[in-house]
């Protein structure tokens, strides 16, 4: 049973010292948004499943460094986005989270990678879903933010508003699409 | 979650818990900076558990065009069904990756053999590096067929167990042994010209064939692996200066380590590796038994039975001999021996005879040996049977129809049946040969 009121900045507190129901709440409740984040811009199920592994045992490695100064979803996200632009960099996935917490290789068969594309196509759905219920104004701040990761400048002149503005509709927008996920959770 | 991320999940979650006993204390502390002498500890800790990428996929398993034990009476003779068992043990490689795994099997002509290669779910594999399978990064299962390696092969003892010993120099980090053809592979440095493919014939050249890759010294390994019965606890070897103890595994007093090759070790590929029923060769120093004993490899090992262990022991210990060998009486024959024309004008000695005593299985085989006039002192020739044979069976053997033409004179001869009965093999300490016959023909 997921929790109503997930707070991701408790529970990485709690996986710091060792909580492993934190640990489940946290993955369950991000693993969607990840493997998707990744199978969007990496297009090959393997790899996204390889960079989704990496990026929660970064988690689980780093858990006590996360601060608190942000969303836990934000560092989750650094990492993640991270992790893809070495990757890319070096032409191939790092596992040195994994090799830290010495976990055992995953066989990914036809019918795991089959799950990779369920999982991504179900967060890339909820996402979007959830995108199509907010203002027009903010959904196009947070699809260029988030989805094209665009700098706010580039948004402000593509909008014709100004920087400022595109902060406070992707924050906002952000602080929705929480609120209607946790709701729908 | 579905279970590939279920597995994940499970990994991590254990990961999680094993942080939380295992944080140091300069962390718990709050302090963020990371020991680097902890980080290197906690990678030589868990180095192997993980591939490189993290993740393996499946590949096709791997299939030779060819069968290797794939003939119930000859040589090695075939599997024998539900035979195949992998042995639980693990090693890690030392770049990481899936662990090197260890199986045995039995042959039917009383053969075991061992089986070693990288060890996913189980099952033994090669991995796709190395220039083997495409170097497309899988994981592909080895069929027995397909990672046969006659080193690992031994005979049997009274108790169908397998003893033997065997150290395989420079092999590719890939656990894949062959080389060239569809599946790929590479050869060490210290390969000779016709391993590395450069003495190609013609036709081979026209189809296409050239010389293989030749591995990186990085990706070559030394693999130390055998089974020394029940009796034995654990063994010693020294690498690179330290002394390391390592216990074996289950009845069959497995062992397995690996490590990596040197460019400039002794032993190398050219060398084709020792299999024994004592470790030769090799790092390992001593065996330790469950009563206390232990042997101590002396320089002259590769001998055998009593010369293996300082002090003496009966070697390999736990074994148990096999049968008994026949009589003279049982065997003798008469020999036919008749002088043919052979190709290009060659002349050729012919000798046949009759078996009386069966060969079932390869501890047995008729045995020619032979001395030609211009042979230097003690310097003979030798033939023998590779195959059963039934009592009552008509055996054929030539001289001269290879190699260099017989030189005009007397050549000697003489058939002999030998047995296997002790752990030495079909020539070494406690093997027997029984005269079956004996021959002279004078060659024009």
């Amino acid at each position: 049973m997921l929790p109503s009121h997930s707070n991701d900045a408790s529970l990485l507190a709690r996986i710091a010292a060792g909580d492993e129901e934190a640990f489940s709440m946290f993955y369950r409740e991000h693993l969607d948004a990840v493997v998707a984040f990744f199978q969007r811009r990496v297009g090959d199920r393997e790899l996204a499943f390889d960079l989704t592994a990496e990026t929660f045992a970064a988690v689980v490695v780093g858990a006590g460094a996360y601060g608190g100064d942000g969303p836990g979803v934000a560092w989750l996200f650094g990492i993640a986005r991270n992790k893809l632009r070495e990757s890319l960099r070096r032409d191939r996935v790092a596992d040195a989270a994994r090799r830290r917490l010495c976990m055992e290789p995953i066989v990914l068969d036809d019918a795991a990678l089959l799950r990779v594309e369920e999982r991504a196509d179900s967060g890339e759905g909820r996402l979007r879903q959830e995108l199509e219920g907010l203002p027009e104004k903010t959904r196009a701040a947070l699809l260029a933010r988030l989805v094209e990761e665009r700098e706010y400048g580039e948004i402000a002149a593509r909008l014709q508003c100004s920087e400022q503005v595109v902060r406070q509709r992707v924050h906002r927008g952000l602080k929705q699409l929480r609120a209607n996920l946790r709701e729908e959770v | 979650v579905s279970e590939v991320f279920d597995e994940l999940e499970s990994q991590l979650r254990s990961a999680v818990r094993a942080r939380r006993g295992a944080r140091p204390s300069w962390l718990r502390r709050g302090h963020r900076r990371t020991s680097a002498v902890v980080l290197v500890a906690m990678l030589l800790i868990c180095a192997g558990a993980l591939a490189a990428g993290g993740v393996i996929r499946l590949g096709s398993p791997a299939k030779l065009p060819f069968s290797t034990l794939g003939n119930a009476h000859e040589g090695y003779g075939a599997l024998v069904p539900g035979t195949v068992r992998v042995l639980p043990i693990a090693a890690p490689d030392p770049a990481g990756g899936p662990d090197w795994g260890m199986r045995v099997l039995s042959t039917t002509r009383g053969e075991g053999c061992l089986q070693i290669g990288r060890l996913l779910d189980g099952k033994l594999g090669a991995l796709g590096q190395d220039h083997a399978f495409g170097n497309d990064g899988r994981f592909h299962a080895l069929p027995v067929s397909a990672a046969f390696d006659s080193n690992g092969c031994a005979l049997l003892d009274g108790k169908g167990r397998l003893f033997t010993n065997v150290t395989a120099d420079e092999r590719a980090a890939s656990a894949w042994i062959g080389t060239g053809g569809r599946l790929g592979g590479c050869v060490p440095a210290t390969a000779g010209p016709y391993e590395k493919g450069l003495r190609l014939t013609r036709r081979e050249k026209a189809q296409g064939l050239k010389p293989f890759p030749i591995c990186r010294q990085a990706d070559l390994r030394n693999i130390y692996y055998g089974l020394l019965g029940p009796e034995a606890q654990s063994i010693t070897y020294v690498f690179e200066g330290k002394r390391h103890t390592l216990p074996t595994v289950g009845s069959d007093g497995a062992y397995l380590f690996v490590t990596r090759a040197s460019a400039h070790q002794l032993l190398n590929f050219a060398n084709a590796g020792t299999a024994d029923v004592v470790p030769v060769d090799g790092p390992i120093k001593e065996i330790h038994y469950r009563d206390g004993a232990t042997c101590h490899l002396t320089r002259k090992s590769w001998i055998g039975g009593a010369y293996a262990c300082t002090p003496e022991l009966s070697e390999p210990v736990g074994y148990v001999d096999v049968g008994r060998a026949p009589t003279h009486g049982e065997v003798a024959t008469p020999l036919h021996v008749r002088l043919l024309q052979g190709r290009q004008g060659r002349t050729v000695v012919k000798i046949s005879f009759t078996a009386r005593v069966a060969v079932t299985d390869a501890r047995r085989i008729y045995s020619l040996r032979w001395r030609e006039p211009s042979m230097p002192p003690k310097a003979y020739g030798g033939e023998s049977t590779n195959s059963d044979i039934a009592a009552g069976q008509t055996v054929t053997k030539t001289i001269g129809e290879y190699g260099p033409r017989l030189r005009p004179g007397i050549v000697h001869g003489t058939i002999s049946l030998q047995q296997a009965l002790g752990a030495g093999g079909i020539e070494g300490p406690g093997s027997v040969s029984v005269p079956v016959g004996s021959f002279a023909v004078r060659v024009p």
